[in-house]
């Protein structure tokens, strides 16, 4: 780019850009203090860089451009003050001082103060970084900063409404700043580079060009309010307080503006040079057509949308959209003309700080409105001339200079891009260019009309409601605000060559751009009768306009939802959440078949081990009982979950029966019916295990004599013809339980209960007699197991022999007997409470009892085998020994 | 200049020692305390103590024993290693701090502390290893050490997702000492003290057969897509084993073993010519797209983050397999800047849990008055994976993308910024729920974490920004990653 001779090094730019960053961080500490001296010190930090961007001026007319650096991030942060930046940092800081002023008294009647001042100071540092970057890392931090924070002030309020617009704001925010990234890499790529100068031609194809070109713009058109993304202004400026939409709309769109006006006549342009031949041009003038275009497209349509707005700050906002289009115009006809773009740089860029100054005013005279009245809608307010005077005059100044009122700052822009314009169809005489001169004719008398009915629906007119004694004019803080802005607008509309001179000439000169062309105007144009008339032509327009609008109702028409770009913008970011959904989706369904997969493998490999486990196990017991045989074993099993069923069942049996015989008897209080209904069910359970039991020892003994072979096919009819006996259980259940609740002591007779059950059940008989029934051929001997049995000393025998007396016995036998008891409580469970098993997977419970048994069976298989290898170890020893 | 000094084996041995203290000692909780944070200082101090050395080019070697001649345990503290190693040991202080906080009350304090200590032990063990076998050592040590860890909770869930861990990590770690095993027989040497021991004459299939072993276990660790199963799950483990996991040892053993590959074991010019990193950077490349999508609508805060670590780890893995030395330089500060971030946002998730309870997004709503710091930091940490400048990831985009861009695959531009965008769309919500969606009508008071819960998410913001804004300061790690990629690109 530039020699390194013409750059002079000065820390001003560095310290501008540190200070208000540095004195945000006082503002939190200052305000937990005291107000009034936070908002003194806010004040003077305001004014302090504003008087830093002052001192720009001298230091800049002697060095016409100045460099600074602050060691962070890759590398370095370079900040390069030419005299363009220079521009936008004064009108920044002008317009933050006003605004800032103008917030002492707006914001007493809002909360959250300190966060407000703390943002504002953070983003005035934002912006300066963005203005006075020296690269394109350096402007893009500053801008996400300033994009990221600024977010604070879309959603101070923290309304409903503002919150949807936050989050809208945010969104297009954190794209623009993606596109925006994208696009500064491509320039890395293209010009290996971050500086903010040319980018060398004969780097990177055409189509490359273009889609940096396209990301670049669309990155800072985001912020700019361009078409078609300027969706989230309308909805951001007019929810935050009226300072803070001053600012968002007077200054922070300008970064936008700021940088595709670099990128347009600074990034995409041949080498700066004093000659260069105007075929090197012909890329620039390609994208500055475009920009042209989309600025056309961008005043039309936001000027036509204002139109139709209530809200005043609404409107406001959506002439905001319809002002960038202005400057987009500016910059695009500059990059269209190359060399000799020097009016619309000047147009476009004196444009800007233009809106700056009426915009700011505009939203700070509609926010004392509504400081005072509390009413936005213009619709419903009127003639309050007579109660704010001074601020009537002020916002008609304002007024008057964004519809450009001659003597007044936007005639001299207005008029500068028109010039621009029209020379721009001069130049190859595009048709297009013929019809974009109209429509931005019919757009400024667009914007007169709006004008015209913003003063007229709000200070004129006859009053819509009796105003109170609060409605008056606005606090002296306020007035000064927009005094300055207004005395700004008047100085440059009647002298703007103080700042076509001072700023631009030199500004043109450092990039090598035809500044002459400026001096031609000044000398010719600026006043002149054509301009003139121009403007009695647009507000001719307007005034008509305004006139039909407001007989035939057109300002309340509305196109429907699906006609504006915001409504598709949705329809987009649903269906890429839906995108996500399906993905979602498609990766649970994905887990889902991988989980499904690997557990069948898992499952197929458990049951190929089981089924060698069982192998083993058969093995074991066959070497070492060599009974039951597995077929048999496994019957067993199947009979000991049938039984342990049918016990289940009984018991539930037994208190069913309970229940009814608790209706059918009368006036028993509930306290006692539970207490009944407890006894049953514990006596049901005693006696159906040891049934239980009984049967079970009957099934053991003749799988032990074999039986069984011809029993398991009668079993399941013994099952169902022993279920008779359930009823007797319960009948005996139910008459015991009330005995037992007198206090009785019943545990002998259901002893004797059981046992009269069980001889009259006679379940080996039975099973005897069904296996007779199929196979007469097999009477087999009764077994030993049954005496051993009987001879066992159940519970009940050795509590008979407690109660004999026979006290030696008892005595030599005690631990012996006790645990004999442990062992049959435990194996029976009948003191457990079967209503807790209950509950629980009752499968589970039977399968942990065999596995128990099984485990001990194979415990002993082991300690045998030990033994066996033992014997054989001591053996061989003894052995050895001898030898 | 290589230099033999005791430093290199010095470090990893504080942590074992200190995890053995914890073991033999550790049943007073003030002894305990007191073995873990001298530990955790006194290595900080001693690889810190390398790092001058190490910033001039001096390599420290330290050869313990040759179990065969050539092949044995053998340390070796180059600028790669020592940029992971710092990583690390830095993030062990903080960690320990944290989980001293986090663990109070728990039971099994002292297993998880020792293996806690043993982790890290084998992580820097795992950084200065020389040769493949020794990095192998350590890296199946790491799996087994972390185990104890997941299942600290000895929930079902908890013992499932171990199972799930060990099942992942053991068999990819087969695929590890597969590859060795060919890389030795093929070339006779396993040292990874070379840009490149492999030559393009081995022929393709083994180079291939090499390639997919070596790579494709290391990604088991990495969470390279589909080899990702077991991170999410492994969210069951408290949350600074979930950090340690996330952010220090186990996935950046994988995605460091990648590196290695890709640089000491076939070199770059070797991937070059033969082209198999192609492959890996569309898969790194889909990692990164798919697993944002799918961390979206995740609700469980942990899983969600579970899901970022697995798009951030490819990062690394698409900055290595593009081949350049930007992109390189990339690969190996995210390493650093993925760590500190993802830390941080574990302590956070951590912080929330224990102090209120909350473990979902979607209860989120207003933290961010009950705890502004806490939520501060995970917003620092959030605005880190978007991407913006100041902070930590911003230095990694810009270089993978510089290295994209010198490469010519600008598609991974376009992969970035979707990437970036989604890491908005998944962490955003999360800042927006909790500052500004308090519920209506509660008064909520400012009720933060207990200090060294707080203190320690602090440090670990307040790195992410010192990472990000502090890259071109000499003795800063990122000097380390460019002359390991000097190293690597024989600059």
């Amino acid at each position: 780019m530039h020699e390194a001779a013409d750059i002079a090094y000065h820390p001003l730019p560095a310290l501008l850009v540190l200070w208000p960053l540095l004195c945000a961080l006082a503002v939190r500490p200052l305000g937990k203090w005291r107000e009034d001296v936070r908002n003194g010190f806010v004040l003077f930090a305001t004014g302090v860089t504003l008087l830093g961007a002052a001192a720009l001026i001298p230091v800049l007319s002697a060095e016409h451009k100045i460099t600074a650096e602050i060691p962070v991030l890759i590398g370095k942060l370079h900040f390069v003050v030419d005299p363009f930046g220079m521009l936008f940092a004064l009108f920044t800081t002008f317009v933050w001082f006003a605004a800032t002023l103008h917030a002492l008294d707006y914001m007493q009647h809002e909360t959250n103060r300190d966060r407000f001042y703390t943002t504002s100071l953070v983003v005035l540092g934002a912006m300066l970084g963005v203005v006075l970057a020296g690269d394109l890392i350096t402007l893009y931090l500053f801008f996400e900063v300033l994009g990221l924070v600024a977010f604070l002030f879309v959603i101070h309020t923290e309304t409903d409404e503002a919150k949807r617009a936050s989050v809208k704001y945010l969104w297009m925010t954190v794209l623009g700043g993606f596109s925006l990234v994208g696009g500064i890499f491509l320039t890395y790529a293209l010009g290996h580079t971050g500086a903010i100068g040319p980018i060398p031609l004969e780097g990177g194809t055409e189509t490359l060009r273009w889609v940096t070109f396209g990301l670049l713009v669309l990155g800072f058109g985001v912020k700019a309010g361009m078409l078609p993304v300027h969706v989230w202004l309308p909805d951001a400026h007019p929810v935050a307080p009226s300072p803070a939409s001053a600012l968002l709309s007077g200054v922070m769109i300008k970064a936008g503006a700021y940088g595709i006006f670099r990128t347009v006549t600074a990034l995409f342009r041949p080498e700066v040079v004093e000659e260069v031949s105007e075929e090197l041009w012909h890329m620039t003038s390609d994208f500055g057509l475009v920009v042209l275009w989309i600025g056309i497209a961008t005043m039309s349509i936001g000027v036509t949308l204002a139109l139709g707005q209530h809200n005043a700050k609404r409107m406001l906002a959506y002439h905001s959209v319809s002002q960038m289009g202005f400057i987009l115009v500016g910059i695009g006809a500059a990059g269209y003309l190359g060399s000799h773009g020097a009016m619309g740089v000047a147009g476009g860029l004196l444009h800007v700080v233009n809106h700056a100054l009426f915009k700011g005013a505009l939203f700070l005279g509609i926010g004392a409105v509504a400081f005072r009245t509390g009413e936005l809608n213009m619709y419903k307010l009127g003639g309050l001339w007579r109660k704010m005077p001074w601020t009537f005059v002020f916002m008609l100044i304002a007024a008057a200079g964004i519809t450009g009122v001659p003597l007044l700052n936007g005639f001299v822009s207005k008029c500068l891009i028109h010039h621009a314009l029209v020379e721009a169809y001069e130049v190859r005489h595009l048709m297009s260019l013929d019809i974009a001169e109209k429509i931005y004719v019919l757009t400024c008398g667009g914007t007169a009309c709006s004008f015209i009915k913003l003063i007229g629906l709000v200070f004129l007119g006859k009053p819509k409601t009796e105003y109170g004694p609060e409605v008056r004019e606005a606090p002296p803080r306020m007035l000064t605000a927009l005094g300055l802005l207004s005395a700004a607008m008047l100085v440059i509309g009647i002298r703007p060559h103080i700042v076509l001179r001072g700023v631009f000439a030199p500004g043109l000169h450092e990039w090598a751009l035809h500044s002459d062309l400026l001096e031609y105007y000044l000398e010719h144009y600026f006043l002149s009768p054509a301009d003139l008339m121009s403007v009695v032509v647009a507000f001719a327009i307007g005034a008509t306009v305004f006139v039909v609008g407001m007989r035939f109702g057109l300002f309340h028409l509305h196109a429907p939802r699906w006609f504006g770009v915001d409504y598709w913008y949705g329809v987009l970011a649903r269906t890429f959440l839906r995108v996500c959904e399906w993905v979602g989706g498609w990766y649970e369904r994905y887990l889902r078949f991988a989980s499904r997969s690997l557990r069948s493998i898992r499952l197929g490999y458990r049951s190929m081990y089981a089924r060698v486990e069982r192998g083993w196990r058969r093995t074991v017991i066959t070497i070492t009982t060599g009974a039951p045989g597995p077929r048999n074993q496994h019957f067993i099993q199947n009979a000991y979950i049938a039984l342990e069923r049918e016990r289940q069942a009984t018991v539930r049996y037994a208190v069913t029966r309970a229940h009814e015989w608790l209706r059918a008897t009368p006036d028993t209080e509930p306290a006692r019916s539970t207490a009944t209904v407890d006894a049953v069910r514990d006596i049901a359970s005693y006696m159906a295990t040891r049934q239980m039991n009984q049967r079970m020892n009957v099934l053991t003994d003749m799988v032990r004599t074999g039986e069984i072979e011809a029993a398991r096919h009668s079993f399941d009819d013994v099952l169902a013809e022993v279920r008779l006996f359930r009823d007797g259980v319960a009948h005996t259940a139910i008459e015991l339980a009330q005995r037992r609740m007198t206090g009785e002591d019943v545990i002998r007779e259901i002893s004797a209960e059981v046992n009269r059950i069980s001889s009259e059940e006679r379940f080996d008989r039975r099973l005897r007699a069904a296996t007779a029934r199929i196979h007469p051929a097999i009477p087999r001997v009764q077994s030993i197991g049954a005496s051993a049995r009987d001879a066992m000393p159940t519970p009940a025998l050795v509590t008979e022999w407690r109660v004999r007396g026979l006290g030696r016995f008892e005595r030599a036998s005690r631990w012996l007997v006790e645990i004999v008891r442990l062992v049959v409580e435990v194996t029976t469970q009948e003191r457990s409470n079967w209503m807790l098993s209950d509950r629980l997977d009752q499968e589970t419970i039977i399968e942990m009892r065999r596995n128990i048994q099984r485990y001990a069976r194979d415990m002993s298989f082991n300690m045998a085998m030990i033994l066996v290898v033992l014997v054989v170890f001591v053996l061989s020893i003894a052995a050895g020994i001898e030898r | 200049m290589e230099v033999t000094d005791i430093r290199v084996i010095l470090a990893p041995a504080i942590s074992l020692l200190c995890a053995a203290l914890v073991f033999v000692a550790g049943s007073n909780k003030h002894w305990r305390r007191f073995w873990m944070l001298s530990a955790a200082t006194l290595k900080l101090g001693v690889v810190m103590s390398m790092l001058p050395g190490s910033l001039q080019g001096t390599v420290y070697t330290w050869d313990m024993i040759d179990f065969t001649p050539g092949i044995g345990l053998a340390f070796r503290a180059d600028a790669l290693g020592m940029f992971f190693a710092a990583v690390s040991s830095t993030l062990w202080v903080i960690t320990t701090i944290y989980a001293i906080g986090y663990m109070t009350g728990d039971e099994h304090r002292v297993r998880f502390f020792g293996f806690f200590a043993l982790c890290v032990s084998t992580t820097v063990g795992l950084a200065f290893a020389e040769n493949l076998l020794t990095f192998f050592l350590f890296y199946e040590m790491l799996t087994i050490c972390t185990y104890p860890l997941v299942i600290h909770d000895e929930t079902p869930d908890a013992l499932k997702a171990g199972r799930k861990y060990l099942t992942y990590t053991l068999i990819g770690g087969a695929f590890i000492m597969v590859g060795s095993v060919i890389v030795y027989d093929a070339t006779g040497t396993l040292s990874l003290g070379h840009p490149g021991i492999l030559s393009a004459e081995l022929g393709t299939r083994t180079l291939l057969l090499i390639f997919v072993s070596l790579v494709g276990g290391f990604a088991v660790k990495a969470a390279v897509m589909p080899l990702h199963g077991w991170l999410p799950s492994a969210m069951v483990a408290p949350t600074p084993v979930s950090a340690l996991l996330h952010a220090v040892a186990v996935v950046k053993a994988g995605a460091f073993g990648i590196l290695r590959t890709i640089y000491n074991v076939f070199g770059v010019d070797l991937l070059e010519e033969i082209g198999f990193a192609v492959p890996l950077m569309w898969i790194a490349a889909f990692t990164i797209l798919a697993a944002s999508l799918v961390a979206i609508f995740q609700d469980n805060i942990k899983r969600r983050l579970a899901f970022s670590t697995i798009s951030q780890l490819s990062y690394i893995v698409l900055g290595a397999a593009l081949l350049t030395p930007f992109a390189a330089t990339a690969a190996i500060v995210h390493i650093a800047n993925q760590a500190f971030a993802k830390i941080t946002m574990f302590f956070v998730a951590g912080a929330i849990q224990r102090t209120t309870g909350k473990t979902n997004v979607h209860e989120l709503a207003g933290i961010g008055y009950r705890m502004p710091w806490t939520m501060g930091a995970f917003t620092v940490a959030a605005l880190s994976f978007i991407g913006m400048p100041l902070f930590a990831g911003f230095i990694t985009k810009w270089y993978l993308s510089l290295g994209a861009l010198e490469s010519g695959e600008y598609w991974v531009l376009a992969v970035m910024i979707a990437s970036a965008m989604l890491n908005a769309a998944y962490f955003l919500p999360i800042v927006y729920l909790a500052f500004f969606k308090a519920p209506p009508g509660t008064k909520l008071r400012v009720a933060e974490a207990r200090p060294t819960l707080l203190i320690s998410t602090l440090v670990a913001a307040a790195y992410v920004i010192v990472l990000g804004t502090t890259a071109e300061v000499p003795g800063m790690p990122f000097s380390l990653a460019q002359a390991a990629v000097h190293f690597v690109f024989g600059m």
